[in-house]
């Protein structure tokens, strides 16, 4: 009985792995449509939500910026601020901001969009609701709104009978005013944000909890079918106030590692390889002529710095910032690091935002024998150094080793000490104190003001958290205040005191300033953008993602 | 016989709050904090604090325990830090793509490795059973995802013959070749040294002095019995071979249990890599008993005491 | 990655059989074995290398040249000079050879450190619970059932994944602590079958000691298998390192090892495939070499596996 259960066991096995390989030998490969008026690309990483009381991540923008409208957003190509589905009027203190929503704005269940609406997605984004744990991540951009602490109450419920922030209300079906505390600037870019799309409340208050899988707004494509972690697809939403014909799909693969992506590009299956671009995609590219002329490339508004712990010895010493900057050879990182795709930093601020300090030009040049003569007169004798970057990806790590290198190359006890759990390293902010003197920092642009990065990453209020180092200067912290609370119309003024508050977080020596953020990506020949393939790289900008609906795809 | 299944279905059960418990309490050992990784870098610490209250991090380790175990029980993994997904149903999605690959993958093992062992034991200590020994330790000897890398560079891009990456019919023969590659060896292994055995036993030579032709003494007598430790070492592998598809999942972007798992250890997201282990030990767990179970009834000579 | 697959070692018979096998037969079958040798040179070339890495090595493995990349920050070809990026450099612009030598180190030390913590917790249960039976046997190898059927690899990752500041040490110590269940199995069977041998049960007649039983009487008959398996053992935790570096929980930076070589040069493939064929090269061999010596070590210490 034994023997002929093992012999039907091995045939059975034997079966199986023939049918196993004939399956999958008859079965179709991958057709590459080449006629279809589909832009298919992917990211690395998760689409994360659709859902603009989530809304955290770079990625999910794509979709975001596709399917939802916002009350203002920026011009393609300027950057600048301008009228989305409403035009808007500012009062002379910079208090009161007026909204009228255009004409005829629909949702794509065909809704009309109205000035309830938009009050409905900005009190929901600024408490929070079931589905998103208790708080929206981004709610804290509108806390100038009258009305916002009493209506978000920390996390708690709200005082009986509120139903939303005093500061924001419908004055008709079509207006909307909101109230500030005191001017903001950049309140309009905060309004550009995903945070502040505008939702269908009928749309949320129906799927509750599994709203971002049926997620609708405004804007030029919809929701075709999303499957969580792999793959979503957009069409095109006839609705749209901006709908034209022909517009292509969108198909977006998520969780796709950077090898398959370059070589599934190389196929042609993919219409972008959107960056930026690892080391190793980007040599492929120089060492390929076919690659080089698809490569396009920008420097972004971000920081890639060192952060000093100057809540304790050594670099509570502005000589020992000193000579760290001094010490690297920044030139190499640029080439080591980014081969040279970008630029040097050379203050705080990137050189798209407004206050940029021109004259600044190459404040800390490479210059180990200074570096040395300035750790003598700080007093510097072998101590401990400890150096903490997050070690989730390469590069991170590689600048570490490469700053190591240095650092000891002009007497510096330094050790590296990565962390791979990302979310390990940015509690660090919470702890100023901790058992670390140098740590690998970035920022990217929330909104095109320097605001958005002298006040978060250098100010005395964002101690213990952005701030990661406790870095502070009363002029520079008197400078930087001024000029947050003045109102847009004194952008001239604004510009002048951040412009002076750099120059002295860069002869302070608040940071070691490593390098500028960049974009970078590859784009198939046949996908025709509706300006230059310059013009399209600055959609890749932070703040703004590809617009896809003005792009054609030719026959290839 | 019965006493024998009450007796490892209780030691099953045993097991898997075994695992149900370490893991827990390594997962807890990561001091990383979840309301950060939801609400991400730019976050208030107001906002922070919300979010930990809505997860309930304010309460005692033990009645997190508890409360984790009793959500187990019910088939709850809880939810994911990053998509807030219930990672119970993104574990379900993924289980059956990596049962598929691993099932392939076992049979491309046989394929490669029977006859290799069959092979090198008729043929010992020649030189062919010497040349393929040492091809199938060099098959061992080569990491999975060396080999992986390279049928997919070489088979799928170079010669475009198969899809690159992704889940597919066709794209599951790249990372399961790759995996039977490397894991082949083991079976000819084993299936030389049974079979050097079962040669040697009387009924063989029974067989073989009654001038029985050596074809049929091969495939009648022999093979047929040295199997049985091929079929053995099927139940023990299954925990190696899910880890080895850890890997090549990562390489071909075959969205199975492996490949959520080395995404949720780069996201740091506790709550996820705790939910893939749990249910993928507790699914060993469960094919060994099930394993044994068939073993018992098919093998008359396993000793029940 | 998986555990090695040990020849189903007949317990009972082999270990009487054994005390009566001459060492000299052993070695002899084993010199006869041409793979076996080959295996053993290659293990010992290794164990050279990573003793005298550090004055080996034409330069550092842990600097970054920055000489050491091309203009636009890309990794050398080999220039086949040995004091000048012989075979080439990393992306970091580091020395190719130089990191190879340093990471013989640290894959020896992995493979050999990880396979002692999993032998010595192993061969001690496995001894204990083979010597002293009864109820203590029982529990313990319900402990080890149980320890046997946690998945090792998930729960190396895990284990490693949860430690925030790693050193080379916690590699191999967490490989090492989860490891043990399968020598302890082999150990206790090896235990129960030597125990019944006569000069064994005369010491217990005339009082010896417990533990100078266990550790001069019992475990000398016992060591072929555990030697067979701690030998197969090695190979497979040198790949388990690499698969752990591959999924980025290997040993901590700067440390180098083949395993992290493999990860960063990996997707280099298409423009600087050698960044991954030398550690590809330096992991099969070593592999290899152990795989090769404990295999012949087994033939060789197996009576039955018939000249």
């Amino acid at each position: 009985m034994a023997n002929a259960s093992w012999k039907r066991w091995s045939m059975g096995l034997a079966g199986v792995a023939t049918l196993a390989l004939t399956a999958s030998m008859v079965a179709p490969g991958v057709s590459t449509a080449s006629t279809a008026n589909v832009l298919h690309f992917s990211f690395s990483s998760n689409i994360e939500t659709l859902d603009p009381t989530q809304w955290t991540d770079m990625t999910s923008m794509y979709p975001m910026q596709e399917i939802y409208d916002t009350l203002v957003e920026y011009n393609n190509v300027t950057a600048k601020i301008v009228p989305g589905i409403a035009t808007y009027t500012v009062s002379k203190n910079g208090l009161v901001y007026t909204f009228t929503l255009k004409k005829g704005i629909k949702f794509s269940n065909g809704d009309p969009v109205t000035a309830q609406d938009v009050v409905y997605s900005l009190n929901r984004v600024t408490r929070g609701d079931a589905n998103s744990s208790g708080a929206a991540p981004y709610g804290f951009a509108y806390s100038d709104i009258v009305g916002y602490s009493q209506w978000n109450n920390k996390g708690n419920p709200p005082p009986a009978g509120m139903t939303g922030m005093s500061g924001l209300k419908a004055l008709s079906p079509s207006v909307v005013q909101i109230t500030l505390q005191t001017p903001q600037a950049f309140f309009l870019n905060e309004l550009a944000l995903m945070s502040a799309a505008i939702v269908d409340p009928t749309v949320v208050a129906k799927y509750g909890q599994n709203y971002q899988l049926h997620a609708i707004g405004s804007g030029p494509y919809k929701l075709k079918s999303w499957n969580q972690g792999h793959q979503m697809i957009l069409v095109p939403n006839p609705t749209s106030w901006r709908y034209t014909k022909g517009e292509p799909t969108v198909v977006m693969d998520e969780n796709v590692n950077p090898d398959l992506a370059l070589l599934r590009y190389q196929q042609g299956q993919y219409a972008f390889d959107f960056g930026p671009l690892p080391s190793e995609v980007y040599a492929k590219v120089l060492s390929s002529p076919t690659l080089k002329k698809q490569y396009h490339n920008v420097v972004e508004n971000g920081v890639v710095y060192l952060a000093f712990n100057t809540t304790k010895a050594p670099f509570n010493n502005v000589y020992m910032r000193q000579a760290v900057n001094y010490a690297i050879d920044k030139n190499l990182i640029l080439k080591d690091i980014t081969n040279g795709r970008t630029q040097t930093m050379t203050q705080p601020l990137p050189p798209g935002i407004p206050g940029y300090n021109k004259s600044i030009k190459n404040p800390y040049p490479y210059n180990p024998k200074l570096a040395k003569t300035l750790l003598k007169k700080a007093g510097y004798k072998g101590q401990a150094i400890t150096f903490i970057f997050p070690s989730n990806n390469t590069d991170h790590i590689r600048t570490a080793e490469i700053i190591q290198t240095e650092l000891r190359a002009v007497g510096m006890k330094v050790s590296i000490s990565g962390t791979s759990q990302i979310g390990n390293y940015w509690p660090l902010e919470d702890n100023a104190s901790g058992n670390w003197n140098i740590a690998w920092t970035d920022w990217f642009q929330d909104y095109p003001d320097a605001q958005d990065f002298l006040f978060n990453l250098l100010s005395t209020q964002a101690f213990g958290a952005t701030n990661v180092g406790n870095w502070t200067d009363p002029t520079f912290q008197r400078l930087v205040t001024q000029a947050d609370e003045l109102p847009a119309s004194a952008q001239y003024q604004r510009n002048l005191d951040y412009s002076k508050a750099e120059s002295i977080a860069v002869n302070k020596a608040a940071w070691a300033f490593l390098y500028n953020e960049w974009n970078d990506a590859l784009i198939q020949p046949w996908v025709k953008p509706q300006g230059t393939y310059q013009d399209l790289m600055l959609y890749l900008h932070p703040v703004k993602t590809p617009q896809f609906q003005y792009m054609h795809v030719a026959p290839h | 016989m019965g006493s024998y299944l009450v007796r490892r279905l209780f030691w099953t059960v045993i097991t898997i709050w075994a695992i149900l418990t370490v893991t827990y309490f390594i997962a807890y050992l990561v001091p990383s904090d979840p309301a950060r990784l939801i609400a991400g870098q730019h976050a208030s610490a107001a906002t922070l604090a919300s979010i930990r209250r809505a997860l309930g991090l304010n309460r005692p380790l033990w009645y997190r325990y508890l409360v984790f175990a009793n959500q187990f029980i019910h088939g709850n993994l809880g939810y994911d830090f990053i998509m807030r997904r219930t990672v119970a149903g993104q574990v379900l999605q993924a289980a059956p793509l990596t049962f598929y690959l691993a099932v392939v993958a076992v049979c491309f093992e046989l394929i490669i490795g029977i006859p290799i062992g069959i092979i090198a034991a008729v043929k010992r200590y020649s030189f062919v059973d010497n040349f393929l020994r040492f091809l199938s330790i060099l098959g061992i000897s080569m990491p999975t995802y060396w080999v992986g890398s390279m049928l997919l560079l070489l088979v799928a891009f170079k010669l475009g013959w198969l899809p690159l990456g992704g889940v597919s019919a066709s794209g599951v023969i790249l990372p399961a070749l790759s995996v039977g590659i490397t894991g082949s060896a083991f079976y000819a292994r084993i299936l030389r040294s049974s079979t050097l055995e079962t040669m040697r036993m009387d009924y063989v030579r029974t067989a073989r002095a009654k001038g029985a032709k050596e074809s049929l003494v091969l495939f009648k007598h022999t093979i047929r019995n040295s199997l049985i430790p091929v079929i053995t070492y099927l139940g023990l592998d299954l925990g190696a071979l899910l880890g080895g598809l850890i890997v090549t999942e990562t390489i071909f972007n075959w969205s199975g249990l492996g490949f959520l798992l080395n995404q949720a250890i780069g996201n740091d997201d506790g709550s996820l890599i705790m939910g893939v282990t749990l249910f993928s030990a507790s699914a060993i767990v469960i094919m060994n008993l099930v394993v044994d179970i068939v073993y018992a009834f098919l093998d008359p000579r396993v000793s029940y005491s | 990655m998986s555990l090695p697959a040990v020849n189903p070692v007949p317990t009972q018979s082999l270990a009487e059989e054994q005390i009566r096998t001459p060492l000299q037969t052993a070695v002899r079958r084993f010199l006869k074995n041409k793979l076996a040798v080959f295996g053993l040179v290659l293990v010992v070339i290794m164990i050279l290398l990573a003793i005298f890495a550090p004055s080996l090595a034409p330069m550092s493995p842990y600097t970054s040249y920055p000489d050491g990349t091309t203009m636009q920050g890309l990794p050398l070809n080999p220039t086949w000079q040995w004091h000048h990026f012989f075979l080439g450099t990393d992306a970091s612009g580091r020395d190719e050879m130089s990191m190879l030598l340093y990471g013989t180190q640290v894959s020896m030390e992995v493979g050999f450190m990880a396979t002692l913590i999993t032998l010595v917790i192993g061969v001690v249960i496995g001894l204990i619970s083979g010597y002293v039976g009864g109820m203590l046997d029982n529990v313990l190898m319900r402990i080890t059932d149980v320890v046997l059927a946690f998945p090792l690899f998930l729960f190396v990752i895990l284990l490693r994944s949860v430690v925030i500041h790693p050193t080379v040490a916690t590699v191999y110590e967490v490989i090492g602590i989860l490891g043990w269940a399968g020598i302890a199995r082999i150990t206790r069977g090896q235990t129960l079958a030597a125990r019944k041998l006569e000069y064994v049960e005369s010491a217990r007649a005339v009082g010896v000691r417990t533990p100078s039983i266990l550790f001069k009487h019992i475990f000398p008959n016992i060591m072929g298998p555990i030697v067979v398996y701690g030998t197969l053992l090695i190979a497979s935790n040198i790949l388990l390192e690499s698969a752990l570096s591959f999924l980025s929980i290997g040993v901590p930076d700067p440390t180098v090892s083949w395993g992290k070589m493999i990860n960063l040069g990996l997707s280099w493939y298409q423009t600087d495939p050698w960044l991954i064929v030398w550690p590809g090269i330096a992991i099969a061999l070593a592999t290899l070499g152990f795989n090769l010596l404990g295999d012949g070590l087994s033939d060789a210490l197996n009576p039955r596996a018939g000249e």
